[in-house]
């Protein structure tokens, strides 16, 4: 086979064979980009990658991948600059070691672990042998527990590592059994994270919790549940970027390929507000008991907020949020999905005191959320026929797109305090699936907290 | 004074392998074309299809598209089993 990849993607393209085991793999590099450019520009490049596509095709495989392994294409003017070198430490830390001989001091460790690319950005809790023993004593979990491979490099994530991470990013020992819920989410085929992981599109991996264990853990759903403030929600959307990072390798300009990013990522994870939700939580929508504490893993960019003060009915505060949720830059509008729509505890006190049902609410959004073709460009919507026929071909331009293939693919819950707002959240399309798990003990008993909510 | 920390690094086992052996010759070869949906990769594999026949006697031509690119090619048996060469097309 011959691979062929633009050049700014070209180290990617080795990268992903590398963690297929092949080293050398030969791949033929082309100008970036390709998207803008006509069919003869097009043809051109053909022509001229056409030598060594033949070459490819035709050389021995062992000639092609000594060839191939020391190849770089050189791309841009200046390397993509997400990190500098602090300090040059001289400590090696292999993937292979086990443990970590550092100064006993929080500003050397961070500034090693910064150097090293095994951070977020921010300072670091060290995550020393008794910390994190501490932590998996807590949960009484074995630490040489494999819980999956978390990709693009499949690193292993043993308790031991979610926890050394879990620790790094602050959290609490008990935690640690939520964040290995969501590691064991996120690693569902149907979540497609390989895809999150390295794509240009601005997804976070958004960790949503419903259960006892938001109350027993101290979990924020109310006022600024989506904001700074509070440790579990800031720790544990934190512990599972840090795990992408560190176990699955996943490092900005180098495997993580967003073109912008988001905030989100650095941290996303809230609770849903039971208490002052007029229907049944999330997780027992989706088959799960309200005694059981569940993790939701949705492949997700960061909240839009709807701000409706003056609408009065269900149907006057679901039009704002229609609105808001039909916009042609997302990728649900062309891939589907399921995006998310967090209700304010006011806005679905109005829904819900009209008599609408959730299911009421994702008809009414499966009605008026739809994008008029006229808004999408015409690049856009020739790629999208050509890609999605089923949703694109025949339409005219006066004719509006619906966001979603089927009504109950919009996932509706309710969070926050008091104020007429809620919020929307596109997702990274149809590809992705969001993932509910009950959060168990290593036996995969539910965790279930020792007091009344 | 030094302290022991946990790598937090995932260790990252993979199996060496080989890529596929290749032809001596694209004659009389069937070729196949892995579109990945990428703005542009259908007219770039359209090209190299014309520029190959044209230079080859090329025996046959199977392709596939995926309708998304982060998912899987829907691969086919038919496609592992018939295809000699394959171009694929292309990382953005």
């Amino acid at each position: 086979m011959a691979t062929i990849c633009t050049d700014a993607f070209f180290p990617v393209g080795k990268a992903e064979g590398e963690i297929l085991g092949i080293q050398g793999l030969p791949i033929a590099a082309i100008p970036h980009p390709m998207a803008n450019r006509s069919r003869e520009e097009v043809n051109v490049i053909a022509e001229g990658a056409l030598p060594e596509i033949i070459h490819i095709l035709t050389t021995d495989r062992k000639q092609l991948q000594s060839e191939y392994k020391d190849t770089i294409v050189q791309t841009e003017k200046k390397p993509s600059p997400t990190r500098k070198m602090l300090f040059k430490d001289g400590i090696s830390i292999a993937a292979e070691e086990k443990r970590i001989k550092a100064p006993d001091s929080l500003d050397a460790v961070n500034r090693i672990f910064y150097d090293h690319g095994l951070t977020d950005g921010l300072p670091i809790i060290p995550p020393t042998s008794e910390r994190v023993e501490q932590m998996i004593a807590r949960c009484e979990w074995d630490p040489e527990t494999l819980i999956g491979r978390i990709p693009p490099k499949d690193g292993e994530a043993t308790v031991e590592k979610i926890a050394a991470n879990a620790t790094m990013a602050g959290c609490l020992p008990e935690y640690l059994s939520v964040v290995i819920a969501a590691a064991q989410a996120m690693i569902q085929p149907r979540f497609n994270l390989n895809a999150l992981q390295a794509t240009t599109h601005p997804v976070t991996v958004l960790i949503f919790i419903n259960g006892p264990l938001s109350d027993a853990l101290d979990l924020n759903y109310s006022y600024n549940a989506m904001g700074q403030g509070n440790l579990g929600n800031a720790t544990i959307g934190r512990a599972i970027r840090l795990l992408l990072i560190n176990v699955g390798g996943a490092s900005p300009g180098e495997l993580d390929r967003a073109t912008l990013g988001s905030p989100a990522k650095y941290t996303f994870c809230f609770a849903e507000n039971e208490r002052e939700n007029p229907w049944e939580p999330f997780h027992v929508e989706r088959g799960f008991s309200q005694t059981v504490s569940t993790v939701t893993v949705i492949g997700a960019e960061g909240p839009h907020n709807v701000n409706d003060h003056g609408g009065k009915s269900a149907e006057e505060v679901l039009i704002t949020i229609a609105g808001s949720l039909a916009t042609p830059g997302t990728n649900n509008i062309y891939l589907g999905g399921e995006p998310m729509v967090v209700l304010g505890p006011e806005h679905a006190s109005i829904i819900a005191r009209d008599g609408f049902s959730k299911k009421d609410v994702k008809a009414f959004l499966y009605e008026h959320a739809r994008l008029p073709l006229s808004g999408i460009s015409n690049g856009n919507k020739k790629q999208f026929k050509k890609n999605n026929p089923e949703r694109f071909s025949g339409l005219k331009d006066t004719d509006r797109v619906p966001l979603v293939e089927d009504p109950d693919e919009f996932m509706i819950v309710v969070a926050g305090g008091k104020g007429r707002h809620s919020v929307i959240i596109p997702t990274f399309g149809g590809h992705t699936r969001a993932v509910t798990v009950a959060v168990t003990d290593k036996t995969g008993e539910p965790i279930i907290p020792e007091f009344e909510v | 004074m030094t302290q022991i920390l946990i790598n937090p690094k995932g260790v990252f086992r993979r199996e060496e392998k080989s890529i596929a052996h290749r032809v001596d010759s694209l004659d009389k070869k069937v070729l196949g074309l892995v579109d990945n949906s990428k703005v542009n990769a259908d007219v770039f594999l359209d090209s190299i299809q014309a520029l190959l026949t044209k230079m080859y006697e090329i025996a046959d031509v199977l392709r596939i598209r995926k309708s998304i690119s982060g998912t899987a090619a829907p691969f086919t048996e038919e496609f592992f089993e018939k295809c000699d060469i394959v171009v694929n097309a292309f990382g953005d």
